[in-house]
């Protein structure tokens, strides 16, 4: 950003967050139209998300667009910009943001949204959409959280729902269209344009009506849309560009390696999951053009590491061929491979040991639950023998860390439940003992408090009260007094606040705006996190904590995002529920039979395995 | 072998730390696909090391850095391979190449020259830089956070002699050496508070490195 001095860079923390021209990021400054790809936290958060790099990409692979990028800027800078009355300005041509012509955030996470609102204000944005001036930029949302994207309806003017790669580059053509022809309609003109596009979602075209109780009574189509907006599925990931040439930031990022996405979408249907049904179907890439991405990748960077990334990449269909060749080739290159999830199984634990060959960083498990009710609860397809077993592979390997991921406040959860996961602690630790004939297996335990999210089975779910989560968070802690054993949990009221706006409706965006306004910013980071803050501002909009998170929701509510659909059918949710309730199992479809989620029929796609036959 | 080359980190990229820079270098070189030396272990990384350290917000036409070779290459050819591999605000300006066993670079520098330019004319400029310019010994607390008083005072007119100045228009341009010693050197921005300057928007640059008796850092280099 130009007007940042070196008096401002000399008095703020990590100053080359703000000043670009890192390797491969691409300045176009003469192109027709300009998208800012606004990731709504720092700077090193947004550069590893992959979704952006793939939007950047495909956009300015085309001559007449360009796609820049703008962070939120950490309250040190901001507290200078509104000092000196300097606008929030894009890395690549440091285009201000009110004059770009779409400003696309990503909503990633429910706490990110009072920076969202932010950055839109300090680029000299209206916040509020109907307010919005005939010449400012068309503000735009995606990502997954866009599947409940009403909290956020009086912000923006429209929603891209599903995968991006096609549809960013139609509605950027139907822009460059609309202003060819000299704007017919204005904004609404554009607007309606626009909801032609299957996968577009325009807030103002829909009318909420609510019953006196505050659920709601419907949601109406104003104008000709449809009246449930579909997400948009690529249905052959091969056949869209990956980059290869991604941006190579100076500074540190989080992840700061190769991210090769090796699939899209996950079937195993844990109960909790959101991503697990929104990206649904699976559609892998095939092993041939994987390889090929890699080395271009790997050549085109210089980093040295590559991370096969997916919801569960130990399912790659071919993933043993496609790790050992990658090993092999990369070994020269002093590249190595990581995987980021890891299966609860041995298999997995002998594909960590050929990717990991001599260093022995720890392992990750995620049994989610620690007893078996609870895990067919949430249908997690895993037994503790499972575990074990995987766990036994590993000690035999040299390992003697083991992280495991848990989650605590699920429905239908018992002290008991509780309980079990100290039980399954003290049978890893034994294992260790029983393999190694030593005592001292770390283990860490990691709980998060359960938020349920929309388009879930447990949508319907009452989350626990402050005050029980703090309890069982004792409960679990207490139990876990053990030696060598680390347990790592968050203060639940970010939780709680998660909650409220995951389900959400269009007047909790009201809560939004008041906090912001009463300096909310960067929730999602504990020290800035205020719940009094998010209380009185739920407070002064008459909404409440009780209604939005802890209410157990009726069979037929209708629900705020239900306009707005993955594909998933309602009927499957609820059927889901039920089983849930009776610690029944769903299988995967990927290698099953379909077991009626209505995703691939609703909207024309189909599961792409390349392991066929398992 | 060891290739040496003078590169620069320009101001668009003065904000960058030197961790970065160097790990900005390091995959620049991977990029290059040059056979560079590895070293040994789970780790492996490429053997190279930069002649000095760079406070951030500095911009620099002299850093000097030596990589070890595998395998022999032609400056200029490796110069060519790496042009294109390097991010924008780093450029080559020189190249040489010197066996395995002459010393590191780092131990050669042995004075850095400064340019210094403040945005604004300070009050009794000419006279604080004539006092500094006469002066046999100034003390100053240089801070030092591992100690337990936070500094450690150290006499600046051992590092540098005299500071020369001239007044464009608005700006103040200041010129100085600084002396590099075995146990230390002294900060570019450690005079300006010496002398009483304002250091939060002055433009720091470096323009050289020298040997001892001024000789330069590349020796029969390439440009």
């Amino acid at each position: 950003m130009q007007d940042l001095t070196i008096d401002i860079l000399n008095s703020i923390e990590h100053p080359s967050r703000y000043t670009g021209g890192e390797f491969a990021s691409i300045v176009k400054p003469n192109a027709k139209v300009r998208i800012a790809l606004a990731f709504p936290d720092v700077y090193e958060v947004g550069m590893s998300y992959l979704g952006f790099k793939i939007l950047y990409h495909l956009v300015n692979k085309e001559d007449s667009f360009a796609a820049e990028r703008v962070y939120a800027p950490w309250t040190d800078l901001e507290t200078k910009m509104r000092e000196k009355h300097l606008p929030l300005r894009t890395l690549e041509t440091g285009c201000q943001l009110k004059d770009c012509d779409f400003v696309g955030f990503t909503l990633q996470y429910e706490l990110s949204y009072t920076n969202i609102l932010n950055m839109l204000d300090l680029g000299g944005i209206t916040v509020h959409t109907k307010e919005r001036q005939e010449n400012e930029p068309f503000v735009i949302v995606g990502g997954p959280c866009v599947f409940n994207p009403e909290p956020l309806a009086d912000f923006f003017d429209f929603a891209i729902i599903g995968d991006g790669e096609e549809i960013l580059v139609e509605v950027l053509r139907a822009y460059e269209g609309w202003k060819d022809a000299d704007r017919p309609g204005g904004r609404k003109g554009f607007l309606q344009r626009v909801s032609k596009i299957q996968g577009i979602y325009v807030p103002q075209f829909y009318d909420v009506r609510y019953y006196d109780d505050g659920t709601i009574a419907d949601v109406r189509p104003n104008q000709d849309v449809p009246k449930t907006v579909y997400k948009r599925v690529v249905p052959d990931l091969d056949s869209i560009d990956f980059p290869t040439s991604p941006i190579v930031p100076f500074t540190g990022i989080v992840h700061d390696r190769i991210m090769l996405e090796i699939f899209r979408g996950c079937t195993h249907g844990c109960r909790f999951c959101h991503a697990g049904m929104v990206y649904r179907p699976v559609r892998e890439r095939s092993e041939k053009n994987l390889l090929d991405l890699s080395k271009k990748l790997v050549k085109n960077t210089g980093y040295n590491e590559i991370s096969l990334v997916s919801l569960s990449s130990a399912d790659y269909s071919e993933l043993p061929n496609l790790v050992h060749t990658l090993t092999t080739e990369l070994h020269d290159k002093r590249v190595s491979v990581s995987l980021p999830s890891l299966r609860i199984d041995s298999f997995c634990v002998a594909i960590a040991q050929e990717v990991n060959a001599v260093r022995k960083s720890g392992l990750t498990f995620a049994p989610e639950a620690g007893s078996q009710k609870m895990r067919d609860i949430i249908n997690k397809g895993v037994t503790e023998e499972d575990l074990l077993n995987a766990v036994t592979v590993a000690f035999e390997n040299g390992w003697s860390s083991i992280k495991l991921y848990f989650m605590i406040g699920l429905p239908l959860e018992t002290d008991e439940d509780i309980l079990a996961i100290a039980e399954m602690v003290k049978h890893v630790q034994y294992r260790y003992y029983k393999v190694t004939g030593h005592n001292g297996c770390k283990v860490t335990v990691s709980a998060s408090v359960f938020v349920p999210k929309p388009y879930t089975a447990f949508q319907w779910f009452g989350q626990n009260e402050l005050q029980e989560m703090r309890r069982k968070q004792y409960l679990l802690k207490d139990a876990l007094k053990m030696k060598n054993v680390a347990f790592q949990y968050h203060d639940p009221e970010t939780s709680i606040m998660e909650a409220v706006i995951a389900r959400g409706d269009r007047r909790v965006g009201r809560a939004i705006y008041t906090a912001w306004k009463n300096g909310a910013r960067f929730d999602g980071w504990s020290d800035h996190f205020s719940f009094e803050g998010w209380q009185k501002a739920l407070q002064s909009e008459n909404l409440s904590i009780e209604f939005y998170a802890q209410r157990k929701r009726s069979d037929d509510e209708v629900f705020p995002w239900e306009h707005v659909s993955p594909g998933v059918s309602r009927q499957y949710l609820t059927n889901e529920w039920q089983k849930a309730q009776e610690g029944a199992l769903t299988k995967d479809c990927r290698r099953d039979t379909c077991q009626g989620c209505g995703v691939c029929q609703k909207l024309g796609v189909k599961i792409v395995d390349y392991g066929g036959e398992a | 072998m060891k290739l040496r080359l003078q590169i620069t980190k320009d101001p668009e990229i003065r904000f960058v730390s030197h961790l970065d820079y160097l790990r900005a270098i390091e995959r620049s070189l991977r990029r290059s696909e040059l056979p560079v030396a590895y070293s040994e272990g789970f780790n492996p990384h490429i053997k190279f090391s930069l002649a000095s350290a760079l406070g951030v917000g500095i911009v620099s036409y002299a850093e000097f850095v030596e990589i070890e070779m595998a395998e022999p290459v032609e400056p200029e050819q490796a110069v060519l391979s790496l042009r294109s591999s390097l991010p924008r605000g780093i450029r080559i300006l020189a190249a040489d190449a010197v066996a395995n066993n002459e010393n590191a670079l780092m131990a050669e520098a042995t004075l850095f020259d400064y340019r210094v330019t403040l945005q604004s004319i300070a009050d009794h400029l000419d006279e604080k830089i004539t006092k500094f310019n006469s002066s046999q010994t100034l003390l100053f607390k240089k801070s030092a956070p591992k100690r337990r008083e936070g500094f450690k005072e150290v006499d600046v007119k051992k590092y540098v002699d005299k500071v020369n100045y001239e007044v464009t228009g608005n700006k103040v341009i200041l010129t100085f050496s600084i002396k590099n010693f075995n146990e230390g050197s002294f900060k570019a921005v450690d005079v300006l508070k010496v002398l009483e300057l304002n250091t939060e928007n002055a433009d720091v640059e470096r323009l050289a490195i020298w040997r001892k008796n001024h000789e330069p850092m590349l020796i029969g280099g390439i440009k």
